[in-house]
């Protein structure tokens, strides 16, 4: 359910990126602390649409709302290192605007893609605030979990979650410092 | 050989005429590859980068533009390639419309190649698939004979499974022309292609380029900054400068009967003297020269003389003397200051040096002197930093 959810924001960065206002939108959410974020989406789904309040779409909106700068910032900089004369050349050698981003543009900004992915995905996990004000009725994440248990001092109880927690988060980590690794061999070719 | 390249430099012409004949039969019967038709382009509203550029390319030309930076010569060529749009004026690639106010053919239906300044490889695929990138309708074995051809034709064999950032500067030129050419495009378009190689690089890669383009009749647009690389390289040279086309002949035509003071200027080494007409000749500080455009006796003009027209001859007692001299390896270029005020240049060979200071009288051979009836703003129009005027 959660892994999930790092794609949709993920989908959200490229139309934000044709307009430099939705960007410096975007980073507002940010700048938000979780709840107030959190009591924004909810005010403004009780508002418009009723019928979806205490659904997971609500927490979704809201994580995508907290979370997108952050993936923002690792795709930001990997797009502007893509010189716009590579995306031109791709045009000269006949190809469309929209083969042009599958075929030249995605490959090169890939890591920046997967750093943002990963740190998306860990900073959702171990949302807690956003998550306890919006999740439906019933809904858990992990980090709920440990909170629960933990403020009712059965530290034991929590134990498992938390470490679901740390276990899901290594492979996550661990293609982040892969890739780490990766960039570096190519600056040693360079 | 066509007949462009027979320079006719022997003697004074009048600027009306500068046009040599041969340029006439190459454009006889065939349509022009590409045709500007008074075009003009803007990043800003109201300030123009480029205004009312007509000309033309004919199938196998080279041809360059030329101008200082800033001069909207990179500006025509992206509107060319179809990443800038026109405000006016039409652009016909082989008679097709393809850029006007209102129309805009996307680039990848021009069938252009281009080779950018920085190369703009992809640093994700190996040489082989650069090259083979364009290709991608084509099956296989039919990519992999045309990237064999290019590979030979380039001097890139066994470089092949590199990534562009294993590969000297040189290389990935290659690389880069390579993928253009690999589509068969119509018009190839090459900005600053040498700027970033050292010069000794240039000079090879100029060479082999315009090889390469006369064997696979390669119609091409260079841009460049670079006189001796436009003169090296074109069959035509169009000279530009703030926006505007100065002048579009031959590189011969170009340097010998130049139209403007500007073009004089930027194209070499170039000394502007003040002159009155008398009858058939022009009177001026430094001798006496035809009056080639018949101008009314009395009017004030202005001579340009270039440094390898004035030689110095060491005479005691004599009112001009040596400023200065700069070694320039194969020739000496001497700032030489009449009793005027005026300041001209001689080239002398390497090996005749003279003191600074030196009290010298000139030998003038008019071999390309051009007369321009008004004195030019030349301190306004030239551009500054282009190397024509060495240090004091």
């Amino acid at each position: 359910m959660i892994i999930g959810l790092p794609l949709a924001y993920l989908a959200n960065r490229r139309p934000s990126r044709l307009n430099l206002a939705c960007l410096q939108a975007a980073y507002a959410g940010y700048a938000l602390p979780g709840p107030v974020a959190a009591l924004a989406v909810l005010v403004l789904f009780t508002h418009f649409v009723p019928v979806l309040y205490g659904t997971v779409v609500v927490l979704l909106v809201a994580y995508i709302l907290h979370f997108l700068p952050v993936g923002l910032q690792s795709v930001e900089p990997a797009l502007q290192q893509v010189t716009p004369n590579v995306e031109e050349v791709a045009r000269t050698l006949g190809c469309t605007t929209r083969r042009t981003l599958l075929r030249v543009t995605l490959p090169l900004i890939r890591n920046g893609f997967i750093a943002a992915w990963v740190l998306m995905f860990l900073q959702t996990m171990k949302e807690l605030p956003a998550t306890l004000l919006l999740r439906p009725v019933g809904f858990d994440t992990l980090a709920i979990r440990v909170w629960l248990e933990a403020s009712e001092e059965y530290y034991q109880l929590a134990a498992p979650a938390a470490l679901l927690i740390v276990i899901l988060s290594l492979p996550a980590l661990l293609l982040l410092v892969s890739k780490d690794w990766r960039g570096r061999d190519q600056e040693v070719g360079r | 050989m066509n007949p462009v390249n027979n320079p006719d430099t022997g003697e004074q012409q009048s600027q009306g005429s500068a046009m040599m004949p041969g340029t006439v039969d190459l454009a006889a019967n065939q349509s022009p590859v590409l045709e500007l038709r008074g075009i003009s382009c803007a990043y800003e509203p109201n300030r123009p980068a480029v205004e009312q550029i007509t000309l033309t390319v004919q199938q196998g030309e080279i041809l360059c533009l030329l101008g200082p930076s800033g001069c909207g010569k990179t500006t025509i060529l992206r509107a060319i390639a179809g990443f800038e749009r026109v405000i006016d004026g039409n652009i016909l690639l082989s008679g097709r419309l393809v850029s006007s106010r209102d129309v805009m053919v996307p680039t990848e239906e021009r069938h252009i190649g281009m080779v950018f300044q920085e190369y703009a490889l992809f640093p994700h695929l190996r040489v082989e698939r650069n090259i083979a990138f364009g290709l991608s309708h084509l099956a296989r074995p039919q990519q992999k004979a045309i990237v064999d051809d290019l590979l030979t034709l380039t001097g890139l064999r066994g470089l092949e499974q590199r990534y562009p950032h294993e590969l000297s500067g040189g290389q990935q030129q290659r690389v880069a022309l390579a993928r253009a050419l690999a589509l068969r495009p119509v018009l190839l378009l090459l900005d600053e292609p040498f700027s970033n190689l050292d010069p000794d690089m240039a000079s090879r890669m100029r060479q082999d380029l315009h090889a390469l383009l006369r064997q696979t009749k390669t119609t091409a647009i260079l841009v460049t900054h670079d006189h001796d690389e436009a003169f090296s390289m074109a069959d035509r040279v169009a000279v530009l400068n703030r926006g505007r086309l100065e002048q579009f002949d031959t590189p011969e035509a170009i340097y010998h009967v130049p139209t403007t003071p500007f073009v004089a200027d930027f194209v070499g080494q170039a000394d502007f003297i003040p002159g009155v007409v008398a009858n058939d000749l022009v009177t001026t500080e430094i001798g006496e020269f035809p009056n080639t455009q018949h101008l009314a006796t009395g009017s004030s003009v202005v001579v340009m003389i270039r440094p390898d027209d004035i030689h110095i001859v060491p005479t005691k007692g004599a009112e001009a003397h040596i400023l200065a001299r700069q070694f320039k390896g194969s020739e000496n270029v001497y700032t030489i200051e009449l009793p005027s005020g005026q300041i001209v240049h001689s080239s002398e060979s390497s090996l005749s040096i003279y003191q600074v200071g030196t009290a010298i009288a000139l030998r003038v051979v008019a071999t390309h002197t051009v007369l321009f009836p008004q004195p030019p703003q030349s301190s306004g129009t030239k551009e500054p930093g282009h190397g024509n005027t060495p240090p004091p």
